[in-house]
């Protein structure tokens, strides 16, 4: 069967948190330097839109910050930006601008720049693609559109592009009649294309809980603007953006396992999958796996297993298929410069956790919980790289954000 | 003498007594240190059942993404973590996603909502028929699910499950629910929707929708809506 990549249907990995975490240091320094800004407080009239000019130097600015911030994004370094597309609001007023981000030739993702002082100045930035750079999405809005208009006796015009947030790509397409009269308009969500209610998608505008949040946020964007004033203003603006040396380390076709039985088996079957895919095939497949991994170690009906019996269970799977030679062993007092050398020979392994922390984006803490450790970030912090069990994701938690580990390494 | 043995019982009350905290202590101690179970957060959950894309390393160590999920089928954009506008919120933790065929360009969407207590479940299928009946045509079917490809030769090779089945203008598809499929002691309960999007001939399409079946996480114990039959 053809198999046709999906060059163009990369859309959005949207990460307005991490955005937000990259710029909450600069709201810091803002809140702690005591410079005043009344005089943007006393200018009530004052324009609040963003130029696009303004908007790339942002976007030049902040690239680099997220190169140098962000381990996944190194390669954005020195990247340049190139306009793209201006993005409006339900009233027709820019609410956001696209940048490429271009390094020697290549293009290598997208950073959204608000439009307007009202937001946010960064939006999102991704290594995929906008929802509106997918020919299929915006052949699809243009066909929902046409027949909708072709229902009322109308055409449609050229669409104008909508953001209203984070996955919230719309395309406004104006009706109009055999005149060229507009008449109407229709919107399409672009992400899963459909006919959009306008009034559906209006925010509430009662309620003193939301008036409050409203309040709250505003404060917070006016605080991350003017701190970016500052910075805009600096002679140098390199001073910000951090240099990061280090090393990383990572093992590519691990796969990855949703919960079954217990962590532990789940993780150490993804540690065998591993191998199933790198000379030792006689492994059955993900549910067998891990049913066999939980019942030699012992896994109990609620999930928990006995650390120790790990080891154990694995060595007792792959004797069962015909790989005595295979050892795995526990480690309790394991150093980072182990795990290093584990991965740098491509060997990954059960990572255990008592009081396991959040990884980094997450929101739950892992608690007492088994990992297949995959890759790890060794630079001013130590970031160790996992698969959870909990989705398919590639997630870093800063190494020893835990109360107690134990390895199992399981080496051929 | 009476003293004495009374001290005798005594102190062979106390060696017990010792003995049981010290048992009591390290049974605690052991079951402190028991890893697991590791539970799923709800939030996770949320959208266990939609085929998740797969994350790589890219030569230069960036992570990268690939939404293939099957074939010539993809995730279109990202899981999204709310409910279809083409079906009732019946629960907090609700996700949706859609993927497209690039060779037909035909979409199919998925809806995962995940229950955590019984008499909420129940009580959404109760609702989700009726919203349905009102919508659609709604009967039962049988889908005969081939086993994973990496599956274990001993396991049988093909799963039967019964579903409900869905067709509207809007969207056609199967609705399956799924009681505690991570773990007999623990209370999930989730409804599955996958479905092809627009009028179509639902047909034409069980085989891509069965691939996506076989991409999610395992039904076995599906049922159909209960109050649907």
């Amino acid at each position: 069967m053809k198999i046709m990549r999906p060059k163009k249907v990369l859309p959005a990995l949207l990460m307005l948190l991490l955005a937000a975490s990259v710029l909450l240091p600069i709201a810091g320094a803002a809140a702690t330097s005591g410079e005043s800004h009344q005089t943007t407080e006393c200018s009530p009239e004052r324009d609040l839109t963003v130029s696009v000019h303004t908007a790339s130097s942002i976007a030049s600015l902040k690239v680099n910050e997220i190169a140098g911030d962000i381990p996944d994004f190194a390669d954005w370094r020195n990247g340049n930006v190139e306009f793209s597309t201006t993005y409006y609001n339900f009233e027709g007023a820019p609410a956001a601008y696209s940048f490429d981000i271009v390094v020697n030739g290549e293009y290598r993702g997208y950073i959204l720049v608000s439009a307007t002082r009202k937001n946010y100045p960064i939006l999102e930035f991704s290594k995929g693609f906008a929802p509106d750079k997918c020919s299929e999405l915006m052949t699809h809005s243009s066909e929902i559109a046409g027949k909708f208009a072709e229902k009322r006796g109308l055409n449609t015009g050229d669409a104008e592009l909508l953001y209203l947030g984070a996955t919230f790509y719309y395309a406004k397409f104006p009706l109009a009649d055999s005149r060229g009269i507009k008449q109407d308009f229709i919107i399409i969500d672009l992400t899963a294309p459909s006919i959009v209610d306008e009034s559906s998608t209006r925010l509430p505008v009662t309620g003193d809980e939301f008036l409050q949040q409203q309040q709250e946020k505003q404060k917070e964007i006016s605080v991350l603007w003017e701190a970016l004033d500052d910075q805009m203003k600096s002679p140098d603006l390199t001073i910000s953006t951090k240099l990061v040396t280090g090393t990383s380390g990572y093992i590519n076709g691990v796969p990855t396992y949703l919960w079954q039985l217990g962590c532990s088996p789940t993780a150490s079957a993804m540690v065998l999958g591993y191998w199933d895919s790198h000379g030792y095939p006689n492994f059955p497949g993900e549910d067998p796996l891990i049913q066999e991994l939980a019942t030699a170690m012992g896994t109990t009906p609620e999930g928990s297993t006995w650390p120790w019996d790990i080891d154990d269970g694995i060595d007792e799977v792959c004797a069962d298929h015909g790989y005595s030679s295979m050892d795995s062993s526990d480690d309790a007092w394991m150093t980072f410069d182990e795990v290093k050398s584990e991965v740098d020979a491509q060997r990954p392994f059960v990572l255990s956790l008592w009081g396991g922390g959040t990884s980094i984006g997450g929101d739950e803490p892992y608690g007492d919980h088994s990992v297949a450790y995959v890759g790890y970030h060794d630079y001013t912090e130590d970031w160790v790289s996992i698969h959870d069990t909990w989705d398919t994701q590639i997630h870093n938690i800063v190494y020893s954000d835990w109360l107690g580990a134990m390895a199992t390494w399981v080496r051929p | 003498m009476r003293f004495l043995e009374n001290d005798r019982t005594g102190r062979v009350a106390l060696v017990l007594l010792l003995i049981a905290v010290g048992a009591f202590g390290a049974l605690l101690l052991l079951d402190l240190l028991t890893i697991g179970p590791g539970y799923p957060p709800p939030e996770a959950l949320q959208k266990w059942y939609i085929p998740q894309p797969r994350y790589e390393y890219a030569e230069n160590g960036s992570v990268v993404v690939n939404r293939t999920i099957e074939g010539d089928i993809v995730l279109l954009g990202d899981i999204k973590e709310r409910c279809s506008s083409l079906f009732p919120d019946l629960s907090r933790y609700c996700s949706h996603a859609v993927y497209l065929d690039t060779v037909s360009s035909d979409r199919y969407l998925i809806v995962n909502w995940y229950f955590d207590d019984n008499a909420d479940f129940l009580q959404a299928e109760e609702v989700l028929c009726s919203r349905l009946r009102s919508s659609g045509n709604v009967t039962s079917a049988e889908l005969i699910l081939p086993n994973k490809p990496d599956i274990s030769p001993d396991e049988p090779i093909t799963g039967l499950i019964t579903v409900t089945k869905y067709e509207s203008e809007a969207s056609s598809g199967y609705f399956v629910a799924v009681e505690k499929p991570l773990s007999p002691e623990h209370s999930d309960y989730f409804i599955v929707y996958y479905g092809v999007l627009g009028p179509a001939d639902l047909l034409d399409h069980t085989d891509a929708l069965e691939e996506l079946m076989l991409r999610s996480y395992s039904l076995r114990g599906a049922r159909p809506l209960a109050s649907c039959s």
